[in-house]
């Protein structure tokens, strides 16, 4: 690889970087939202899909660009909701998934701290 | 060579190109959704030699967009990878049943993404070497010129897969998800003898009515086949839904019978199909989860020498 090619690439990443954390800010406050809706008892389902969406697409991009570990519970996230989707209990789910969805925001905060 | 990536995240679509473009694939399409894609596609038949596609997008999802070019004859064999977060063997299982290539996971990891395009270049171009072949009537088919040993894809044969895509099957799944696979080879017998007398198009007419024979005989599992190249033919079925060994060999041996008449008019000897046992994978066993698919070839040569009395006679 070229000195060249090498800035380049960097001058990508320190791009795709500044606009992860954009995306980043921006989904934080969105799965807050739903999560706040699902405890005032608002349906369910669309929202954990919602969720699933923005944690699916978090982790395809995080570890790529360094962060390994969100990149890691991001996936875990998503796996999760899929296999929350196909059950019929809801509600009880719901209170064992939420603090793991609290610590998937904390990861995602740690991670706006980081660059 | 000509690259559509297609996912719904646009950083990631980002981080795709820049990634390509250092290693020198700098002609790359992006669309963020299947049916964008589906219609880039259509629109522009000559348009891709290689896609890489996400498979979680809302609307039409990756397998689906997989299965939709599939279904192009334009693309019947364009080499597709999937690039994706999901590694679960459900999601792997419907992604090379959907007809893909290879199948990668994220995050992008450059030595990987490397070493799978530059055999997936390697391929595009010796395909369009046979159709620029084709085409200035330098060859009669996509056959000719090919040697015995070239593997080729079983088109319009239902299970069916291009063995590089059998063998990256293996790889995705990795060494422990394996080990609930078996591999079963078999070999024709009298395959080079039907090669001398029918030449590369009439062996690949041949090849494919072995892997219809195949394929009708195990309608009752679930199953993925493909040709290697030198008269073998490898198919995967579940380690425990195997069929046995004996009762499967006589039934295919009794639907390619059914082509005799065929055959003794076109001149052509009747294929000898042996079948060899099951390869299991095991932890102990060499380092790679493909090698299964060789000890299957073996396991079909060793019955074929077993029993060469009886095939000569």
């Amino acid at each position: 690889m070229t000195s060249e090619q090498v800035s380049q690439l960097d001058v990508v990443l320190a791009a795709v970087k500044e606009q992860f954390q954009h995306t980043l800010t921006y989904r934080i406050l969105e799965i807050e939202k739903l999560m706040i809706e699902i405890d005032k008892g608002e349906p369910a389902a669309p929202r954990l899909a919602a969720i699933s969406d923005m944690a699916h697409k978090t982790a395809g991009v995080a570890s790529t660009i360094g962060h390994v570990k969100l990149g890691s519970i991001a996936s875990k996230i998503d796996a999760k909701i899929g296999r929350i989707g196909t059950g019929n209990n809801t509600a009880v789910d719901w209170a064992t998934f939420r603090p793991k969805l609290s610590d998937f925001l904390d990861k995602m905060e740690e991670s706006l701290d980081v660059d | 060579m000509k690259i559509l990536a297609v996912d719904d995240e646009p950083i990631f679509l980002q981080l795709l190109q820049a990634t390509l473009t250092d290693l020198g694939y700098t002609d790359l399409t992006r669309v963020t959704s299947g049916k964008e894609a589906l219609d880039l596609i259509q629109s522009s038949p000559d348009s891709f030699d290689c896609f890489l596609l996400d498979i979680k997008m809302p609307g039409m999802n990756g397998i689906e967009l997989c299965h939709a070019i599939r279904a192009l004859p334009e693309f019947r064999r364009t080499p597709i990878m999937m690039n994706t977060v999901l590694n679960d063997r459900a999601a792997i299982d419907d992604a090379f049943a959907a007809g893909a290539t290879d199948y990668l996971t994220k995050p992008i990891n450059r030595a990987e993404i490397k070493a799978r395009l530059g055999m997936v270049a390697t391929l595009v171009a010796e395909r369009k070497r046979r159709d620029s072949s084709v085409a200035n009537g330098a060859a009669t088919s996509e056959h000719h010129g090919r040697g015995y040993s070239f593997p080729f894809e079983l088109l319009e044969v239902s299970g069916s897969v291009e063995f590089l895509a059998l063998e990256n099957y293996l790889l995705t799944l990795g060494k422990i998800r394996s080990l609930g696979i078996a591999a079963t080879g078999i070999h024709v017998a009298n395959g080079e003898e039907i090669f001398a007398m029918g030449g590369p198009d009439g062996f690949a007419d041949t090849v494919i009515d072995i892997g219809d024979c195949i394929a009708d005989t195990l309608k009752r599992s679930n199953y993925m086949l493909a040709y290697a190249g030198n008269s073998n033919f490898v198919y995967l079925t579940g380690r425990l839904s195997t069929p046995n060994m004996l009762d499967f060999s006589l039934e295919l041996n009794a639907k390619i019978a059914e082509f005799e008449t065929l055959y003794t008019e076109l001149g052509i000897d009747l294929p000898q199909l042996v079948v060899g046992a099951p390869a299991l994978g095991n932890l102990l066993s060499p380092p790679g989860p493909k090698q299964i698919l060789g000890r299957a070839m073996k396991n079909a040569a060793r019955e074929v020498e077993k029993h060469a009395d009886l095939l000569a006679a």
